[in-house]
């Protein structure tokens, strides 16, 4: 159960959505939970415990052990946890502990080996805290982090916002009544997130290749499938580039930030003029340019080992030549090709290859 | 006396070192060496939270990054652990100087997370000999009120009396490697630098009356004269930290020292004088 191959490698990740005429991610404290807006550069924001919300979610859905289990659905859930702890650690003599009793617990939770968790563990004998001391690591900081994210341009709020009524049942003895929701949305935005993989950090939570892998798909999947509440349908992964490095302690750093987007140059429209961000509508208004990722990677060949990529094929990506003149590459995964080597790039198949690290 | 003298801090706790002279604390750094060195840096990133120790509702964050915070990103570049490197950036042993680039802007990023508080824990097991104590997943979310740094930018300099680890952190600095991810404040704030490289400390020749125009945050702001362009900001915050000991008592760390800084939020410099100011790569920048 504890057999695993650890992560060797750094990898940093740059993950694109976009969610129309959608609530990416509300602010619970605004009261109505507008959606979350950077009052300064009008930039809307979700944060990095939204996004692990979608993959936990996944990951559950998936039929892996989920630590942190999202509280909708909650008695099954919460035996499942427990067992699973007790499982691994809920012992009372020391002669049953496990050979491996953290490691049992963490090989059942998928999350906690990506994302960390908080728990304490006590114990008044000696003898058990004797045997399992050795394998309580220090802290259960997340291998696997995320910088909250935030569109990479400004976003407009749909002003005829829907003001639903819900029936609220407020306990069994009491009459349903109707109650006033106010639904805020964006019109349109295409969500940047920043990402890494701390191979040093890995050895805490015992974060194996395979979950690094699992990823690759899990990022897509889960937005795909677990955006199905109301104020989240509409929202569709656009770009995942996970750059796996061969070089230790080594990354680039902020590659999400080097990107930037642009009205699309539509030669079908006349006059071709460029949409300014805040008109924005669908993702074929948008245009990503990746001139300064793909030249930064570039200049770092020799420390890149992989870059592992999935594309949209509705995603407009231009890239700048070296001769500074604009290109329209057929993919992203041509215009790294062409930088890195086409050894250091793999295009993942996302569902082809989900299967092969489910449980 | 000038109250601004580098290097003096108000102790955390009753334990004075009597022994620390205001002599000792400013012949540290400058002007027992005439050259020393010292390793320079930017960090930046879209987020940043340094939490106040006040607060409990708002978790508010310092507006300068503070001297504990920047001793553990520094650990986690070189790759010490928690817990094991407080000593090496010691009162006595270290010096660094914080300035904030550019303006400094925050925002509230209210989050829904699980409470550490001991009401909404669980204890599985708790009648065995093993218990573990965990956040219950299925309890309510507690909406937590993050105040957050947006796209905050320090420039720091650094000197380590140890040599060991002074050169290591300037090797790993100079190959753009960092042993764990650095990060402003909280881990998920992902944190980029830029190693600028390592420069002379040059003392500057002022006396206490003189005033000079000081880049970095001021550490103690006695001597800062103020000027009605300017707008200021002070903030008390951890300077100094030491591992706890102790059998059957929780080991983790305290705080023995905090620093008052005094800084302009928008950036700009500050006329002070009664500070020991030094030139870093053509900056003036005060030392703690």
């Amino acid at each position: 159960m504890t057999d695993y191959t650890p992560v060797e490698n750094r990898s940093e990740i740059v993950f694109l959505y976009d969610a129309v005429d959608a609530n990416p991610n509300g602010n619970p404290l605004s009261g109505a939970n507008r959606p979350r807006i950077d009052p300064h550069t009008k930039q809307a924001i979700v944060t990095d415990v939204r996004l692990k919300r979608y993959l936990r979610d996944q990951l559950e859905a998936d039929g892996h052990g989920v630590y942190i289990t999202s509280s909708r659905e909650r008695d099954e859930n919460a035996k499942q946890r427990e067992q699973m702890i007790k499982d691994a650690l809920g012992v009372t003599d020391a002669d049953d502990i496990p050979e491996d009793p953290y490691g049992e617990f963490l090989a059942n939770a998928a999350d906690v080996r990506l994302f960390g968790a908080t728990m304490s563990i006590d114990t008044k004998d000696d003898n058990i805290i004797g045997k399992i001391e050795a394998d309580l690591p220090d802290h259960l900081t997340g291998p696997v982090q995320f910088s909250p994210g935030k569109t990479l341009h400004p976003v407009e709020i749909n002003e005829e916002y829907n003001s639903l009524t819900s029936v609220i049942a407020t306990g069994d003895d009491k009459e349903q009544g109707g109650f006033d929701l106010d639904d805020h949305r964006i019109k349109y935005g295409l969500v940047g997130f920043h990402g890494l993989v701390d191979e040093h950090a890995a050895e805490n939570t015992n974060l194996a290749e395979d979950d690094v892998r699992r990823l690759d798909t899990l990022c897509w999947r889960a937005i795909k499938n677990q955006t199905i509440t109301r104020s989240k349908v509409g929202q569709e992964p656009r770009l995942y580039l996970r750059v796996e490095y061969d070089e230790e302690s080594f990354h680039l750093g902020g590659l999400t930030h080097l990107l930037d987007v642009r009205g699309r140059d539509d030669a079908d429209e006349a006059g071709s003029d460029r949409k300014d961000p805040s008109e924005f509508r669908t993702v074929h208004d948008v245009e990503v340019d990746a001139s300064d990722l793909v030249a930064r990677l570039g200049s770092h060949a020799d420390k890149v080992e992989t870059v592992h990529v999935v594309e949209s094929d509705v995603l407009s990506v231009s890239v700048g030549d070296a001769t500074g003149e604009e290109f329209e590459p057929e993919s992203l995964v041509d215009a790294l090709e062409s930088a890195l080597g086409a050894d250091s790039v793999r295009s993942v198949d996302v569902y082809d290859e989900y299967e092969a690290t489910r449980p | 006396m000038p109250q601004t003298q580098l290097g003096s801090y108000d102790e955390a706790d009753d334990s004075h070192d009597s022994d620390r002279s205001a002599g000792d604390r400013s012949a540290r750094g400058t002007d027992d060496s005439p050259s020393r060195r010292c390793l320079s840096l930017t960090v930046s990133g879209p987020w940043g939270h340094f939490r106040h120790v006040d607060g409990n509702t708002i978790k508010r964050t310092y507006r300068i990054m503070p001297r504990t915070t920047v001793a553990g990103m520094l650990s986690a570049v070189a790759g010490y652990d928690r817990d094991s490197y407080y000593d090496r950036f010691g009162p006595e042993v270290s010096g660094i100087a914080v300035e904030l680039i550019g303006e400094i802007r925050t925002m509230n990023l209210p989050e829904n997370s699980l409470t550490t508080s001991s009401e909404g824990l669980k204890t599985v097991n708790s009648r065995g000999k093993v218990s573990i104590t965990y956040p219950d997943p299925n309890a309510d979310r507690q909406r937590v009120n993050y105040e957050v740094l947006v796209d905050p930018e320090y420039r720091i300099d650094v000197w380590l009396d140890d040599d060991e680890a002074y050169h290591h952190l300037k090797s790993m600095l100079s190959e753009g490697k960092s042993y764990y991810a650095p990060s402003l404040g909280l881990s998920e704030h992902l944190a980029e630098i830029e190693y600028h490289g390592e420069y002379d400390v040059e003392p500057m020749a002022v006396d206490s009356e003189e005033i000079v125009t000081v880049e970095s945050a001021v550490p103690d702001a006695d001597g800062v004269v103020p000027s009605p362009e300017t707008t200021y900001g002070t903030e008390r915050s951890p300077g100094y930290m030491t591992k706890t000991t102790g059998e059957g008592e929780f080991t983790g760390r305290k705080t023995t020292g905090f620093l008052t800084y005094t800084y302009s939020p928008s950036g700009a410099p500050l006329d002070v004088k009664g500070v020991e100011p030094v030139e870093v790569d053509g900056r003036t920048v005060v030392f703690v």
